[in-house]
């Protein structure tokens, strides 16, 4: 509004920097440096006249990208696995991860191979693609932004008060989700995991339920912070979840929850390996491969990978036998999905296999202090409000219609005040605020 | 000029805009504008520099340098300057308080809400750290020498269960707790359960409402307990005047929690009724002394708790005119501050130690200040949760006196008579024989026929100069005294004759506080002198066991050296002496030896006693880290004495290893403050990395942000602040309060040659 046109990218670029500096004042020459190199190379890309040559090109730039991911992020998630299986003593790294490094590198990586593709030109101005690499809403926690969906807003952009108005309540809206619903949750699931052997076997499944919700606002409240600050200046970003508990199927799921990393992989990884039109064997083998990466992406350690292949292996036996199945049973269906979800954060949340086996083990009452005792209820009557909440708002009919209710501007505003009241509260007097998104 | 205007046009045209929207109703416009003015507001408020109900200072705006940017000290410290100063940062925390108990939550910050008003802390367990507490104090008490007793008290969480939220009760936390005494089982340690005296009151105002320490009556129900274990006879509740001091103290468990509450808690005040006793408190950190154990100025301020001893520090000193010449230590938390008061009824001295704040040298303390009754007095939550007790366990073997035990002295490698030069006998007929017949030659002898406890004061030199008079000027290393044998000793007088020694010892120390005093046990008597005065044997055998005890309760040494002369049957060996009492030359020779063969402070086979050993390093040391400490102390100013840490202690404070480096030097604040320098100088052959030595020094400032959190918040922003710094092999910590100043001039103080 008070910023020139010609000028917002500057704003936004400074500001950006600004804000990745504020946390991470050495690893911007980093991330500076990851923008500077993908700047030129798809410009570099775009000169070449042989096919051939292009190629060579477009190797090079993805091999450096993965290159910088695999040194900061799975070094030493490699040199101790190596050192386990050889015996040998490397010494480990030991670097802290820089924030959003996987974020912003699958965005880079995006653009270059859209060049290649001729899908998008390349940005000649280092200004603007600084500001798409650096834009500080998303950087940190996703989504990832496909330069194509954002190529035209780079340049033209109008800030209307409408945007900024749908800006501040998705920000509030998210920043809502995080602090009041997941971080509260939050400290229920750190309660069952740490009295994992001795808690009764409610006590265990609250805990699990809690981690889903906890995770599941904790990071598409980070979205809706982002998209609404997107809104703000301007932008229009996609949605990175679309209700996943609702699904019917793992397959389903993954459609839903965190939408922007799964057309990544499925764009820039399945597709190129020829997806599933080159027989069965050659399917099972693409899908073992991107999930193995998703599994991983998610942090450098075997516990994630081992989350990623056993969606893998859901996922082929849904396409093999259950897919038509599931269709026709609407409540197995549910019961089937949540339940195989759950057990995937098991998976995703114990920090490893050994704790994720015990806490398996006790959803199904093995070593517990019985099916139900008064720590359960305890837990339960502190924490329905917020979790009938949290899970009210996993349902886009019952969303849908306080949505209805809020249409009028003026009540939508009183609801924004009140939700950033009530955070601010809870900021203020926080003795726990986890950003679970570091691994990422 | 032309540009400013311009932008002033564009600022004024933005502003008419943004005022015209507004009216309009624009919810865009009437949003940006709140948040941007709650912003300014905040910014233009004026900073606090004291939280009151929180009890700590807020942290103000941090300066910006390369440095701080670029490690990210300078944002880390910006964010908590934003959280602090956030305005009406109370009503904000309470708002949230309040949104809790909304969503039927009845915990908040590790608070629970609990029934009747009171707000109930969770205390915290760790196996780890309550076994070593354990094996520490037992392994003191094993020594012997060393009277040890243990209370601890359970804290409201264990007692007023049924006062807590349903199904809060952390059964597995409370028996946890509870098992804490046995696992003091099969040691010698005096362990002292107040648990179920505080359980059979639990409907009486034992703790505090809004506070986690207990109240004055809780304390005057652990006070009995421990009175009575400590073979004090304790006063009933009707021997004291009790008054109300304060009735509108909000503790620390309401802060934390932070919500409304009309029921505020009452400080009291036990005084005993028609007593002379008057009292005194030092607290030599502040350098402050108080006629009263009870600090008035402090009914004023928010944490009223601190009326009892002044609060926490590393030490407190109580003196009284009770005479009873008993002196006890007290290891303990902030529970003890509504104890001791009690206790010091009893005692002429009580010294308050505090070991998480207390830096010197626990035995060289104990030893100077002639204490040898231990009470470790603890609530459950510190004692299985804070691991500063396991300090002595370090201390114990590389302190110089931290093998000082009293009471019996072993074997020893044998003496030559030059020993005896520096020593003064105290005694009658028997140790005149000795002198006589033994073939000593040193030794100052102040002896008389007849001589008991009752007119032992009246001894005199050779010249006739008495006894205390001559020992000021003497300057005597050691002191031997045998005396019993002209006085009544049976169950009727024993108490009197032991409390007479004590005294006598007492007025010894008083004209010479250096002086090494070892009590002999009585010689036996023959069977026949026994029908013939007005002693028994067996009498005597009871007091030597008495004076054994007293030996410890007076820092002294006790002599067994009747074993020379006594039979099984507890009489006098057949033939050694002409009249049944009085020894033979020969034995009268035993005896010098066994004085010879039995010497404090030296073991068997090891002249040198073995606690000085010094620490190793891994050598080749290059530069002065003590001096480098020093250049720095004398840069920053130190509100207290900065007190050179024995390097023992490094291993047991930073986990580095010392001959894993070349050297280090190590100050410390003498008080509850943070203050700390530290100088470590790295081996680059093989010892540790800078990094590890950085890793075990952040370590520790953790662990002490973890202590000081409860107890003195006041420097926790000391330790988050701390300076670590590492150039050309040598590591420089520094908490203070302006470890800036240093920053710019370390360069140059490493390298000053």
């Amino acid at each position: 509004m008070a910023v020139p046109k010609d000028k917002k990218n500057v704003v936004l670029f400074a500001s950006s920097l600004v804000f990745y500096a504020w946390g991470e004042p050495v690893y911007i020459f980093l991330m500076l440096f990851s923008t500077a190199f993908n700047y030129f190379i798809a410009l570099y890309l775009d000169k070449c006249d042989t096919k051939r040559l292009k190629k060579q090109r477009l190797i090079l730039g993805v091999t450096v990208n993965i290159l910088i991911l695999f040194f900061f992020k799975y070094a030493d998630f490699f040199i101790s696995t190596l050192n386990t299986i050889t015996g040998l003593k490397i010494k480990e790294l030991n670097l802290p991860l820089p924030i959003g490094i996987s974020f912003y590198t699958f965005q880079t990586m995006s653009y270059i191979i859209d060049v290649y593709r001729n899908d998008v030109k390349p940005q000649k101005s280092f200004l603007k693609f600084g500001t798409y690499v650096s834009m500080f809403p998303q950087l940190i926690a996703g989504p990832i932004v496909r330069y194509r969906t954002i190529e035209k807003q780079l340049d033209t952009r109008k800030i209307t008060q409408d945007n900024v108005f749908d800006g501040i309540y998705y920000f509030v809206i998210g920043l809502s989700k995080k602090v009041l619903i997941a971080n509260n949750l939050g400290i229920l699931w750190d309660f069952a995991y740490n009295h994992m052997e001795s808690a009764s076997t409610f006590t265990m499944w609250l805990g699990i339920i809690a981690f889903a919700l906890q995770i599941y606002f904790d990071f598409s409240g980070y979205s809706h912070m982002a998209i609404g600050l997107g809104k703000i200046f301007g932008f229009d970003f996609p949605e990175n979840f679309n209700f996943p508990y609702i699904s019917r199927s793992v397959t389903e799921f993954w459609r839903r929850w965190h939408i922007s990393l799964g057309t990544w992989f499925k764009e820039y990884v399945y597709f190129p390996l020829g997806g599933s039109r080159q027989g069965k064997k050659r399917t099972y083998l693409n899908l073992f491969i991107v999930w193995l990466l998703t599994g991983l992406w998610h942090g450098a350690s075997f516990n994630f990978a081992l989350w990623g292949l056993y969606y893998c292996i859901l996922l082929i036996i849904e396409k093999w036998i259950l897919g038509d199945f599931l269709k026709t049973r609407r409540i197995v269906s549910h019961i089937y999905t949540l339940g195989a979800v759950l057990i995937g954060w098991v998976l995703f949340a114990c920090e490893n296999l050994s704790d994720a086996i015990i806490y398996l083990k006790s959803l199904i009452g093995i070593n517990t202090t019985g099916l139900i005792d008064g720590t359960f209820l305890y837990n339960l009557t502190s924490n329905w409000v917020v979790l009938v909440i949290g899970i009210l708002c996993s349902i886009p009919a019952f969303t849908k219609k306080a949505e209805f209710y809020f249409k009028n501007p003026r009540a939508k505003m009183v609801l924004i005040i009140v939700l950033f009241i009530i955070c601010t509260a809870y900021l203020t007097d926080a003795t726990y605020n986890p950003f679970l998104y570091f691994r990422f | 000029m032309f540009y400013i205007k311009n932008i002033y046009k564009k600022l004024n045209k933005f502003f008419k805009n943004m005022v015209q929207q507004i009216k309009k109703g624009s919810c865009a416009y009437i949003l940006c504008t709140i948040f941007i003015g709650f912003c300014i507001i905040n910014i233009l408020w004026p900073s606090k520099t004291f939280s009151d109900t929180e009890n700590r200072n807020l942290s103000g705006l941090p300066q910006i340098s390369a440095t701080n940017v670029i490690s990210g000290k300078f944002m880390s410290e910006f964010d908590s300057y934003c959280d602090d100063q956030l305005i009406f940062r109370d009503l904000w925390v309470s708002l949230k308080a309040n949104m809790q108990l909304l969503t039927f939550k009845k915990e908040n910050n590790g608070v629970y809400k609990s029934k009747d008003s009171y707000f109930i802390n969770k205390p915290q367990y760790d196996e780890k750290i309550a076994n070593k507490n354990i094996e520490t104090i037992k392994k003191v008490s094993a020594g012997g020498g060393l009277k040890v007793s243990v209370a601890i008290v359970p804290t409201a969480y264990e007692i007023l269960t049924e006062k807590l939220p349903d199904n809060t009760e952390d059964d597995k936390l409370i028996s946890n707790l509870k098992g804490l005494n046995s696992g003091f089982d099969g040691s010698n340690v005096n362990v002292i359960d107040v648990y179920n005296t505080l359980k059979e009151n639990k409907d009486e105002y034992i703790y505090y409402r809004t506070d986690h320490h207990q109240t004055a009556l809780g304390s005057f129900l652990v006070y009995k307990e421990i009175a009575q274990a400590l073979e004090l006879s304790p006063y009933r509740e009707k021997d004291f005047n009790i008054t109300d001091r304060a009735d509108d103290f909000l503790g620390t468990n309401y802060s934390k929690f932070m919500i409304r509450t009309n029921k505020k808690d009452v400080i009291s005040q036990y005084e005993l009724k028609d007593s002379k006793l008057k009292s005194t408190l030092t607290i030599p950190e502040i350098n402050k002394e108080y006629k009263s154990l009870f600090v008035e100025e402090n009914l004023k301020i928010k944490d009223k708790y601190t009326y009892y001893m002044g609060g926490n520090y590393s030490a407190h000193i109580v003196k009284t005119n009770a005479g009873t010449g008993k002196k006890l230590v007290v290891f303990k938390d902030s529970y003890a501050h509504s104890i001791v008061p009690f206790l010091a009824n009893h005692y002429a001295e009580i010294h308050m130690i505090d070991l998480r704040y207390f830096n010197d040298d626990v035995f060289e303390y104990m030893y100077k200040n002639k204490l040898s009754n231990i009470l470790v007095l603890y609530n459950t939550s510190n004692f299985a949760s804070d691991g500063s007790l396991s300090k002595l366990l370090k201390q114990e073997e590389i302190s110089p006196y931290g093998k000082v035990r009293y009471g019996y002295v072993e074997y020893t490698d044998k003496a030559d008579d030059s020993y005896f030069n520096d020593a003064v006998f105290v005694g009658d007929s028997l140790t005149e024989g000795m002198r006589m017949y033994s073939g000593i030659e040193g030794g100052h002898f102040y002896t008389k026929v007849g001589v008991s406890l009752y007119n032992a004061d009246s001894l005199t030199d050779v010249n006739g100069i008495n006894i205390f008079e001559s020992l000021k000027t003497l300057n005597a290393g050691k002191m031997y005294i045998m005396l019993g044998i002209n006085q009544e000793l049976d169950e009727l007088n024993l108490k009197n004759y032991i409390k007479m020694y004590g005294e006598f010892i007492d007025k010894v120390r008083k004209v010479d506080d250096d002086i090494t005093i070892y009590i002999q046990a009585i010689m036996p008597i023959s069977k026949g002198a026994e029908k013939r005065s007005s002693i028994y044997a067996k009498d005597i055998l009871n007091a030597n066991k008495a004076l054994n005890r007293l030996a410890i309760d007076k820092c002294c040494y006790y002599l067994g050296v009747n074993e020379i002369a006594v039979d099984e049957s507890g009489y006098m060996m057949e033939g050694i002496s002409p009249d049944g009492i009085h020894l033979s030359a020969e034995k009268c020779q035993q005896w010098y030896d066994y004085l010879k063969y039995h010497r404090a402070g030296y073991t068997f086979n090891d002249t040198k006693n073995k606690a000085l050993e010094t620490v190793k390093f891994s050598g080749n040391s290059k530069i002065d880290c003590d001096r480098i400490a020093q250049d720095i102390i004398k840069e920053l100013n130190f509100t207290y004495n900065m007190n050179k840490v024995s390097n023992g202690m490094i291993y047991d404070i930073y986990r580095i290893e010392t001959e894993k480096i070349k050297s280090a030097s190590i100050y410390m604040s003498s008080g509850a403050l943070a203050d700390e320098v530290a100088v470590f100088e790295l081996d680059q052959n093989n010892g540790l990395s800078s990094e590890e030595v950085r890793d075990g020094i952040s370590l520790h400032i953790e662990d002490r942000i973890k202590q000081m959190e409860g107890y003195n918040p006041k420097e926790v922003q000391k330790l988050k602040k701390a300076f670590v710094y590492s150039k050309d092999g040598v590591i420089v910590l520094c908490v203070s309060q302006n470890p800036e100043t240093i920053k710019t001039k370390i360069d140059k103080i490493l390298s000053k040659k």
